[in-house]
């Protein structure tokens, strides 16, 4: 059978799923091709007995009706199909020397808590955060102008002058134009798992937009777990005259003397589009078209891209409500950090070794915030570490499930140290590791935030570009601008649209 | 839920659906595999591995196949568990797509030998 197609997208995540609800909203005809049984790639829920859990959402920055980010939703045509539900708090952030919790919109409350611990810093704070918000400001108003694309860029250096003053520094080099305290820098950016790097690797203009949005607009989960975001947005497309092709993966990218011809999808064949947008690893789309089609110096600059760290995510469901753990309800997230500098964490990280006294984790509370996912006084949460690639991978399956089980003991070991008698109370436990990672979404040593953030490889310029030298193949999704997380993508998936559809 | 492997497999078995599988599922025989719905968590990752389309989800069963939900759980109990993928059968090429081998299905579960099966849990 063949099929005439505007656009066909390789992949269900979010990046494709919001581009595919806008054009299809423009009037396009739309194909959207998933492997898994579901969409939503990383937005999807899992169900384990009576538990739904969501596979990856720990927080959305900033989707408060009014607010910029919440924008892209409105755009998407799912604002009045999912409901977004605040965190009481945005997270707590617990180290031996500093315990600080950061409230919901209350940016104000935070500086006074850092005031607290850091006296001599009060005028640079004041300064650091007056300068943040301005850069999201500027940062805004380049995402969500409604001028032609090439015009914002063009008014780049005018208009929105910070976008590039701070675009290619380090979040670390951005706080040291403010503050020389080291502690502080750390604690400022306590949310850096978020990002996959250190504040001395991560570039400030990736972590600037939800920094600011965090604190300004909030914390957020979806009522019912991303998968309900993800099926809106099925529906939207699907309303517009779309199509969602599930458990039908990509298997050939078909171009002709240089320009997309269309796919080769498992149920439909061949498929003709006269565009295709991937949401798959670059390096699969690569595969998929043939490396003969592309030219060896863009090869080989692919192959030097850098992959982002990947995470292992523990998911208790409890027997027992929170609150007899002794868990507040306006608990949600607690960050633990070690008396170790990010960078020393991050090796050990890198390197697989995970030991609670180096590398820091994360418990969710998340039945706090959604309690419907759960049945009736029950409970759930989260337990979460960053965690390299290492040799995940090329274990055999009987050594790969004694590493897995070893790491599923140590966070719960941890957890049990702030919550003791936790243990008794586990009624389900599923862990995802970098390799459940990478079986889910196929992309490569289980990446969670495609390209490694680093000031090479971020912003509008040194980003994976969205178009590809082949004519009308395109990305969108973590890999390309701006990158990874829930507003990332879908920003992704409306820069893509305002600027080449 | 659970999902279940069906005629296409018998003779075939090329365990390609083995590796994926998150919740370890599967259990091998001379010459097919089930998957025991004790253990299957509905994930789904297996159905696209399968180059004989041979995996269905419960659901969409019909009245001509309903019956391998039954031998699935059955055989599961016998069989051991299988969690490295092995090569197909020899003869897979000249059974591919033939319709109702369920008369060829072998119910004797293999002999395991703990030294040489490494690809098989042992209880
Ligand atoms: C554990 C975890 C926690 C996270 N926490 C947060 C958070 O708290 N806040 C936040 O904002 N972000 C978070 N993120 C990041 C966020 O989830 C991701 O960045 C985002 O969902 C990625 O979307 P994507 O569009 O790049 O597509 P992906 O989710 O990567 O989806 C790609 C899709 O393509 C499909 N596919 C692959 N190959 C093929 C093929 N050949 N044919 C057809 N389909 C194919 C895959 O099955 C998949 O569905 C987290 C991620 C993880 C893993
Ligand atoms: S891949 Fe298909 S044919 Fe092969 S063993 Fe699995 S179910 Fe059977
Ligand atoms: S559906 Fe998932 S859990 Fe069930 S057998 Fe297939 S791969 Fe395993």
């Amino acid at each position: 059978m063949s099929h005439e197609y505007d656009t066909v997208f390789v992949g269900a995540g979010l990046g494709a799923l919001a581009s595919a609800s806008l054009m299809a909203q423009r009037g396009q005809k739309v194909l959207v091709v998933e492997k898994h049984n579901i969409p939503g790639g990383y937005a999807s829920n899992f169900r384990r007995k009576d538990f739904t859990f969501d596979v990856s959402l720990h927080s959305f920055d900033g989707v408060m009706r009014g607010g910029h980010s919440f924008k892209v939703i409105e755009a998407c045509g799912v604002a009045d199909k999912v409901e977004f539900l605040h965190h009481p708090t945005l997270y707590r952030y617990r180290a031996d020397d500093i315990d600080i919790t950061v409230g919901h919109r209350d940016l104000e409350g935070y500086k006074n808590a850092l005031f607290r611990f850091f006296p001599e810093e009060t005028d640079n704070i004041n300064r650091l955060f007056a300068e943040s918000r301005r850069n999201y400001q500027d940062l805004c108003g380049f995402l969500y102008s409604r001028k032609p694309f090439w015009m914002r860029l063009v008014a780049t250096p005018m208009v929105y002058p910070r976008v590039l003053r701070y675009g290619h520094e380090t979040v670390d080099a951005y706080f040291s134009r403010f503050t020389a305290n080291e502690r502080l820098k750390e604690v400022l950016s306590a949310q850096w798992s978020y990002y996959g790097l250190p504040a001395k690797d991560l570039a400030f203009g990736y972590f600037s937009y939800p920094f600011i949005d965090y604190l300004d607009h909030g914390g957020y989960s979806i009522k019912g777990g991303s998968q309900a975001l993800s099926q809106a947005l099925v529906e939207v497309i699907e309303a517009h005259g779309g199509r969602v092709e599930l458990e039908s993966a990509v298997q050939r990218i078909v171009t002709s003397r240089g320009r997309i011809k269309g796919v080769v999808t498992r149920k439909s064949g061949e498929v003709r589009a006269r565009n295709v947008v991937a949401n798959i690893s670059p390096q699969a789309v690569v595969a998929l078209t043939g490396e003969e089609h592309f030219a060896p110096r863009y090869l080989s600059r692919l192959r030097e891209q850098k992959l982002s760290v990947s995470g292992f995510q523990v998911y208790l469901g409890l027997d027992c409500p929170l609150s007899e753990l002794g868990v507040g309800a306006e608990d949600y997230i607690h960050f633990f950090a070690p008396p170790k500098t990010q960078r020393e964490q991050f090796e050990h990280i890198k390197a697989g070794e995970l030991h609670p006294d180096n590398t820091s984790w994360s418990i969710n509370y998340f039945s706090n915030i959604d309690p419907s996912m759960v049945p009736v006084g029950k409970s759930s949460l989260g337990l979460f570490t960053l965690t390299g690639p290492s040799e995940w991978h090329s274990l055999s399956k009987l050594e790969y499930r004694r590493k897995k089980q070893a790491l599923t003991d140590l966070l719960i070991d941890n957890a049990e140290r702030v919550m003791p008698g936790l243990r008794q109370h586990i009624e389900v436990c599923e862990a995802g590791s970098p390799r459940t990672m990478s079986k889910f979404t196929q992309n490569p040593e289980g990446a969670i935030y495609g390209f490694e953030q680093t000031t090479r490889q971020s912003g509008l310029f040194n980003r994976f570009p969205q178009k590809y030298p082949v004519k009308g193949l395109y990305q969108v999704g973590a890999w390309t601008f701006p990158g990874a997380g829930f507003i990332g993508t879908m920003l992704s998936a409306r820069v893509l649209v305002d600027r080449y559809f | 839920m659970t999902y279940v492997v069906t005629d296409n497999c018998i003779r075939c078995r090329h365990t390609n659906c083995v590796d994926i599988c998150p919740a370890d599922a599967f259990h091998l025989g001379p010459n097919f595999i089930v998957i025991n719905p004790q253990e299957c968590v509905d994930c789904g990752l297996c159905l696209p591995e399968c180059p004989e389309a041979a995996i269905t989800p419960e659901n969409q069963l019909d009245d001509s196949n309903r019956h391998f939900l039954d031998l699935n759980a059955t055989l599961a109990e016998h069989w051991p568990v299988i969690l490295q993928r092995i090569p197909a059968l020899e003869d897979h090429p000249q059974w591919s797509g033939v319709p109702n081998k369920l008369p060829h299905l072998i119910h004797e579960a293999d002999p395991v030998d703990p030294v040489r099966d490494t690809h098989l849990a042992h209880a």
